[in-house]
């Protein structure tokens, strides 16, 4: 390419980047996700969650009585990306609220950024460092291991599962899930005989599940961040010849795991969120908001289409906020009126469980919305006991 | 120890080793007929197991989807070699290394935008139910990959005993001016390896893809795991990749197994490096000439003398500082922020710069050393409340005495020894980032690391930090600059142009390059200290492989003698994306990952070729360059 051929390019992408001329009436979300790397297809699923969701908050009034508008930049699930993505967000889009980075160390990375611009962040993060101790800007929204991990270990107490085997990641949400897990599970009487780990570039966990063969658990706890890593280590138990239990994460409950490892299925259990249950009853407290969303989802997506756990924290978040903003009338375009809002929520219904904060916990807990869940001839079900 | 245990383990060296082998065997193939690294040969595995499970997933029988794939790979592997390194020329050995990394992300490119990053099933062979024997379960994969390493084997002994092509080949790496003498085409051979690597790679995805399963990422790592089997073995021997693949893959899996699957690549690595320090011919290679064997050196030139910076180089450096200012007042705070990313990439590109361009080594490693700067500044500011410009000078000597004492082992050594050992470097040093919490905050990192200050000034705001990126950017050019004008940079030239010439004129190769080597950490150290301070934040992720390829993509567009250029180079690297992202606009996400992957790519390769031929590549050269005459910088040492 010749240099004139780069400055017609250079030239139209400054062109196409300055700000648009921003209208009055509308309510701009800024979401910063990875679109490359190995957590994009958690963020494809994101996307399809939060587009149905801003549906249904256009045709319902939008938010605080406005249009609200999603702006998505790519995060490529790099640290000075997000941050990049951040300020361009705040200063040139100049968005009113801002969801990101899916990724805890992304997110941790634009932390100062959000605090000093003083606008509210959903943290689209699994670990707890994005919102504990508590920052005055910003939430968590995404179910985390304190959510998952109760559902799980009850689940393995009422089936008489008392030797637990953890094989875990070496990320952030590998270390806080075994930190998560040990506590837990300690208040509640399981045995943690193991705590495996592996890189989530690894190829191979033969030597991990070959220790876990010996020790002989009652269970496996595998809480994979991505299909990769769940697939990667249940393989291995069957490959091993292994007709252990294994319990995942809420991450995991994705169709193609079942194609990926076909003979695990019997065996695998996953802390699911209620919203992919197909047998989820209608005297269920969170039946109303999970069915209004699934309704809407078929109708846009077909009524073939299936939602997994990474459809919803984003639209939970989106659907939360207009929630919150239904009696503040256009002051919602006040950040730090937006912010004392959320802050004050008390048992909002959502798709992930109840909405509660606090001036000294922005960490809401989500455990209402996990159950165990088993997948049954296409159909996420409640398992058989 | 449970005896069931100890087998199952040893079969999983065994097996991953068959792996690893197979992709050893592929670096070496090329290796020993044209001098190249070929990094690409990871990727062509994960597209090997990729394209059997699309195959597969068309309808083909399981056999026919496996061979229609490894077909696939071998005409992309030849194509590789016909259309981006032979019409090189006679590119440099960095340049080669560099084309073949841009051909790796060109495949993930494209694997990207048409079937995306999940991941996919591949069917196997004859079934997945294991088989038991002696408490040690067994696929019927893993032996149909263990078999095929053997038949391979067997077919590789043959050809190079019994055929002409491969006694060529054999000729060709022994000798290559000998070669050619008796009238062998070494050009050919290049192809016939490549199609070689190609062969193997293919086999070594689609036969391996089974026992997992197909995605994008898994080319990076297999391809680690095949060059460190073939360097351990032993590049230049027929079965030495075979041994080093199967000693990789039972330390891997006795490390994990017995001791603790954190320090997998710690110990891997470890091994690699202490590999190439003790026995860098590998176990079964026969002992390589060093650069220094026999030759009793007198040393004139030691020590760096510096000479007067040109009226030429004030001026220039005039120009740029006036134009960045402007920049600096004029940008809004995005623009600032990417201006900030690109200031601190052009600080690692200029350590390279004088590393690569001028000293011809190429360091795959740099982000080793950006990592020592950030956590020596995030540790020593916040928990022992030193000031920040002490922080960041004990981070820089830190860093530019580890690559003193690697490199003064590396160096008696000729070839691509320092990219392997660097790579190993920032392998070791991203486990241990991981693993050191006490040190580095684990992988979540140091959270809270204070804004830059220098006697009670803070550097708060964006554009205040714009300024000391580029203030310090500017005083580490200068003595850069400085470096290249003296004795020492005249030495480091004419090093580069003909290694023999420069010794025959008292040139101590191994202490000059070990010099340089030390800078490029030193300012590699001094970024990755501004970066923590910019973003109040370190974590391990941001130094990794993905940083290495925008480093030498930033190198390879800024110019490899030209120290300008790396502010080019940076500010290209940092514009790519937002560029793609604004021309693709609101088309599927897939489609923008895999167009920046091909960019990248085509970026790397293209502007290698540009800057080998014609008038196109001297006119994106910058005028320093030209300033310097005519210095050929083509002269490729013999593998």
């Amino acid at each position: 390419m010749t240099v004139r051929r780069w400055l017609q390019l250079v030239g139209v992408a400054l062109c196409l980047a300055l700000p648009a001329r921003a209208q009055e009436s509308e309510f701009k979300i800024g979401w910063i996700l990875p679109q490359v790397g190995p957590v994009a297809e958690t963020a494809k699923a994101y996307v399809d969650g939060g587009e149905v969701a801003m549906a249904m908050i256009n045709d319902s009034g939008g938010i605080g009585g406005m249009k609200a508008r999603l702006i998505i930049c790519d995060s490529q699930n790099l640290e000075q990306q997000a941050v990049l993505c951040a300020k361009k967000l705040i200063n040139d889009d100049k968005v009113n609220l801002l969801l990101g980075a899916n990724g805890t160390p992304q997110t941790v990375a634009i932390l100062p950024t959000v605090e000093a611009a003083q606008i509210p962040l959903f943290a689209l993060a699994g670990g707890k460092v994005a919102w504990e101790p508590v920052k005055k800007w910003v939430f968590k929204s995404i179910a985390a291991n304190d959510d998952q991990i109760p559902a799980e270990l009850d689940y393995a107490l009422a089936r008489g599962w008392k030797r637990a085997a953890l094989i875990r990641d070496n990320s952030v949400f590998g270390t806080d899930t075994s930190k998560t897990m040990q506590a837990i599970a300690q208040q509640k009487g399981v045995q943690i005989i193991a705590d495996e780990v592996y890189a989530p570039t690894d190829n191979d966990v033969t030597a991990q599940v070959t220790r876990l063969r010996t020790l002989n658990p009652d269970i496996i706890l595998n809480i994979a961040q991505n299909l990769t890593a769940a697939v990667m280590v249940s393989k291995k138990v069957v490959q091993l010849g292994m007709a252990t239990p294994i319990m995942l994460g809420t991450n995991n409950v994705v169709d193609s795991y079942a194609t990926l490892v076909p003979a695990a299925v019997g065996q695998s259990y996953f802390a699911g969120s209620k919203l992919v249950l197909a047998d989820l009853p209608q005297s269920d407290k969170l039946y109303p908001t999970i069915h209004a969303f699934l309704t809407r989802y078929h109708a846009m997506r077909g009524p073939d289409a299936k939602p997994t756990a990474n459809t919803i924290p984003t639209a939970d978040a989106l659907l939360f906020v207009q929630q919150v903003a239904k009696p503040m009338g256009d002051k919602v375009l006040d950040k730090a009126a937006l912010r004392d809002a959320i802050e004050a929520a008390k048992g909002v219904a959502g798709l992930q469980g109840f909405w509660t904060e606090s001036p000294t916990d922005h960490g809401t807990s989500f455990a209402d919305g996990v159950v165990v869940v088993q997948y049954d001839h296409g159909e996420w079900k409640t398992p058989k006991p | 120890m449970d005896l069931s245990t100890l087998a199952q383990t040893v079969f999983a060296g065994v097996s991953n080793g068959a792996l690893y082998a197979f992709l050893g065997l592929g670096f070496a193939m090329v290796l020993r007929s044209t001098g190249l690294i070929n990094f690409a040969q990871g990727d062509v595995a994960m597209l090997g197991g990729v394209l059997t499970a699309v195959l597969a997933q068309a309808g083909l029988p399981a056999p026919l989807a496996l061979l229609g794939a490894v077909a696939c790979c071998v005409v992309l592997s030849v194509a590789l070699y016909a259309v981006a390194i032979r019409p090189a020329g006679n590119a440099s050995m960095a340049q080669m290394t560099l084309i073949t990394i841009g051909f790796s992300i060109i495949l993930r490119g494209g694997v990207i935008m048409r079937w995306g990053s999940d991941p996919m099933p591949v069917p196997s062979l004859s079934g997945d139910a294991p088989l038991q024997a002696l408490g040690v379960a067994i696929l019927p994969q893993e032996l149909w990959l263990i078999f095929s390493l053997i038949a391979v084997t067997l077919l590789i002994g043959w050809f190079f005993r019994s055929t002409v092509v491969g006694l060529a080949m054999r000729a060709g790496a022994s000798n290559p001016v000998g070669a050619s003498f008796v009238g062998i085409d070494t050009r050919r051979l290049g192809l016939v390896a490549f199609a070689a690597s190609g062969l193997l790679g293919g086999l070594a995805g689609a036969l391996w893809s089974p026992i997992s399963y197909a995605q994008v990422d898994v080319g990076l790592g297999l391809g680690l795991k095949g060059f460190t089997a073939a360097l351990l073995g032993g590049i230049q021997s027929t079965y030495g990749p075979i041994l080093g693949g199967v000693l990789l893959a039972t330390v891997e899996s006795f490390t994990s197994g017995y001791i603790s699957s954190a320090y997998q690549d710690t110990i891997t690595f470890s091994l690699l490096l202490l590999a190439l320090l003790l026995r860098p011919q590998g176990l079964l290679g026969r002992k390589q000439r060093t650069a220094l064997e026999g030759v009793a050196e007198e040393v004139i030139s030691r020590q760096p003398r510096s000479t007067q910076l040109s009226r030429g180089d004030a001026a220039m450096v005039a120009a740029v500082a006036a134009v960045l200012v402007v920049l600096g007042l004029a940008m809004g705070s995005t623009w600032l922020t990417s201006g900030i990313f690109a200031g601190i990439t052009a600080l690692v590109v200029m350590g390279l710069v004088l590393l690569t361009g001028y000293g011809g080594q190429l360091s795959l490693g740099q982000g080793a050393f950006m990592m020592i700067g950030a956590y020596a500044s995030g540790n020593l500011t916040m928990n022992a409340g030193w000031p920040a410009l002490g922080a960041m000078a004990v981070g820089a000597a830190v860093a530019a005495a580890l690559a003193g004492l690697l490199g003064r082992v590396i160096f008696r050594l000729r070839g691509f020894y320092l990219s392997m050992a660097s790579f190993g470097l920032l392998m070791i040093t991203l486990s241990l980032a991981r693993e050191w919490s006490s040190l580095t905050g684990g992988p979540t990192g140091l959270i809270g690391i204070p804004s830059f200050a220098i006697a009670g000034y803070v550097f708060a705001t964006d554009r205040q930090f714009y300024f000391l990126v580029l203030a310090i950017s500017l005083a580490v050019m200068l003595f850069c600059l400085a470096l290249v004008r003296s004795r020492f940079g005249r030495a480091l030239l004419a090093m580069r142009s003909s290694e023999s010439a420069a010794r025959a004129c008292g040139v101590d190769l191994t202490a000059h390059k070990v010099r340089v080597f030390a800078v490029s950490a030193a300012s590699a150290s001094i970024a990755g200290s501004l970066y923590a301070h910019y973003l109040n934040f370190a974590n391990p992720a941001p130094f990794g492989v993905d940083a290495t390829i925008s480093q030498l993509t930033a190198l390879t567009a800024g110019g490899f003698l030209s120290l300008w250029g790396a502010y080019v180079g940076s500010a290209v690297v940092v514009a790519v994306p937002l560029v793609i992202a604004v021309l693709a606009g609101s088309t599927s996400s897939q489609l923008i990952a895999g167009l920046q992957y091909l960019t990248f790519g085509v970026l790397l390769i293209g502007i290698v070729h540009l800057q080998m031929h014609g008038a196109a590549g001297r006119r994106l050269r910058l005028r320093a360059i030209r300033l310097r005459g005519p210095i050929k910088l083509v002269e490729r040492d013999a593998p």
